[in-house]
């Protein structure tokens, strides 16, 4: 076996015995030795598997770590906005306007644009005073006027349709059966689950039973508004008490007694006219004395 | 299922792999301060990327990703491994002349090792400093274990051949 085949047996370990000893009789023996001895004094530096283990371990929680506050941070936005959020609608909330009448009853309102809403006996509407900055929307149930003021779109929600607006002067009835609208100034949109109608003013729809008419009108204002006030077992006292009010008169009564209770209407741009319906209701006799704004009103 | 991301899993790779890793890369590249790390960032990696790659092939992912951070972090300079000069130890029992011969010899070692190819310094140093079998160190540089010996064997010569030329 030549030098060199003994050589690369002896680098790979594989020397049998008898090579091993025809190796050993080499002229350089020595020096092969050698450089495979010298060769050890170039090792690597220790690399301390379990210390450096550690290192890594420590390392990758502190990536943890960085990551972590961020997590945090993007929750506690969430939160923060989830809290806002809450706060925000219990404001809103807590802004929620409701006006019930009841009967013979009138309310005015004004809601936050001075708009105005007259709603007239039994009636309720519903509105949020902050909203009302950005939608100008209304819910309502039974009768009202509405005296709306210039602006974005004025809605009314009933449960017939949404009634909307620009500025304007109209009525809604919304009752189970009945659904009325009329306009009496501007222009008027009647949105309901069938049918879209535009009112100017002098127009008005009226529903019944599914079926939508629109119709002319001569008023100028609702009726009830100006023309009478409706009561319904209502102690004589109270509708006298408004008449004067209304009228601006004293009134003096003679046996008459006022714990009675009335049913009817109180005309509210005609005295001697209100004067008749109420005094004919009870058999009373009624009488003006003009210079002393006075009305006397007495039994049989 | 086996998985990198189970802690005991990817501690078990790595008290198998770091140490050859780290060794390759001194012999390769020879010695940086920053070898260490090197090491720990390629692990690193590995974790944040121990859904994708099998335990299997973690030693692969690992070698080609230390070599890419050193590709990307060092000039490829001259490598010129130290020595231990413990010879120092015996100082007084040595001839003055002896000790001359004897570091002359490893400055001419440390040479011949600079003018191996670095596939010819990793194989012959794993072999007869780390005493890595030709089979391991064929695993680790992925190649057969015929091309492992006969880098040995060159290595081998080429150091004899300088070694030869200095006496």
């Amino acid at each position: 076996m030549d030098q060199e085949k003994l050589l690369q047996k002896w680098l790979n370990d594989q020397l049998t015995e008898t090579e091993k000893q025809a190796f050993e009789q080499l002229p350089d023996h020595n020096l092969n030795m050698k450089i495979i001895e010298a060769a050890k004094r170039f090792k690597a530096p220790d690399f301390p598997i379990d210390s450096k283990f550690k290192l890594l371990q420590y390392r990758l929680r502190n990536t943890h770590n960085k990551v972590r506050p961020m997590y945090f941070a993007w929750m506690y936005r969430v939160a923060a906005i989830l809290v806002l959020a809450l706060i925000a609608y219990f404001y809103i909330a807590s802004n929620n306007v409701q006006i019930f009448t009841g009967n013979n009853d009138q309310k005015r309102v004004l809601l936050p644009d001075a708009s105005l809403v007259i709603l007239n006996q039994s009636s309720s509407l519903e509105y949020n005073s902050i909203l009302w900055y950005f939608k100008r929307r209304i819910k309502m149930d039974g009768d009202a006027y509405f005296k709306v003021q210039k602006g974005s779109r004025f809605d009314v929600h009933t449960r017939h349709g949404v009634v909307s607006v620009i500025g304007t002067q109209f009525e809604v009835k919304s009752y189970m059966q009945l659904f009325e609208v009329k306009c009496f100034e501007g222009v008027v949109s009647v949105q309901t689950s069938q049918k879209n109608i535009i009112l100017t003013h002098g127009e008005a729809v009226v529903a019944r039973k599914d079926q939508i008419k629109k119709i002319l009108m001569t008023q100028k204002q609702p009726q009830w508004l100006t023309n009478e006030i409706k009561y319904k077992s209502t102690p004589l006292a109270v509708v006298l008490h408004a008449l004067k009010k209304h009228y601006g008169v004293k009134i003096v009564t003679k046996s008459v007694d006022t714990t009675k209770y009335y049913t009817g209407s109180l005309i509210t741009d005609n005295l001697n006219l209100a004067l008749e319906v109420i005094t004919k209701a009870f058999g009373l006799k009624y009488y003006i004395d003009q210079t002393q704004k006075t009305v006397i009103i007495s039994g049989q | 299922m086996k998985n990198l991301c189970l802690e005991k899993i990817f501690e078990a790779v790595y008290k198998k792999i770091s140490e050859d890793l780290f060794k390759f890369l001194y012999y390769k590249y020879g010695p940086h301060d920053e070898l260490d790390d090197v090491v720990q960032e390629s692990f690193v990696k590995l974790w944040r990327n121990c859904q994708k790659v099998q335990p299997e092939k973690a030693r692969g992912f690992l070698f080609k990703v230390a070599k890419n951070i050193m590709l990307n972090k060092f000039k490829h300079e001259k490598v010129v491994l130290n020595y231990q000069n413990n010879m120092l130890k015996n100082i007084e029992h040595e001839t003055p002349e002896y000790l001359l011969e004897e570091a002359q010899f490893y400055q001419k070692y440390q040479q011949a090792l600079s003018k191996l190819t670095d596939e010819q310094r990793v194989a012959f140093l794993l072999n007869k400093v780390e005493g890595k079998k030709h089979k391991e160190i064929a695993e680790m540089l992925n190649v057969t274990q015929k091309v492992v010996e006969y880098r040995i064997y060159t290595a081998f010569k080429i150091i004899k051949g300088e070694i030869k030329e200095f006496k």
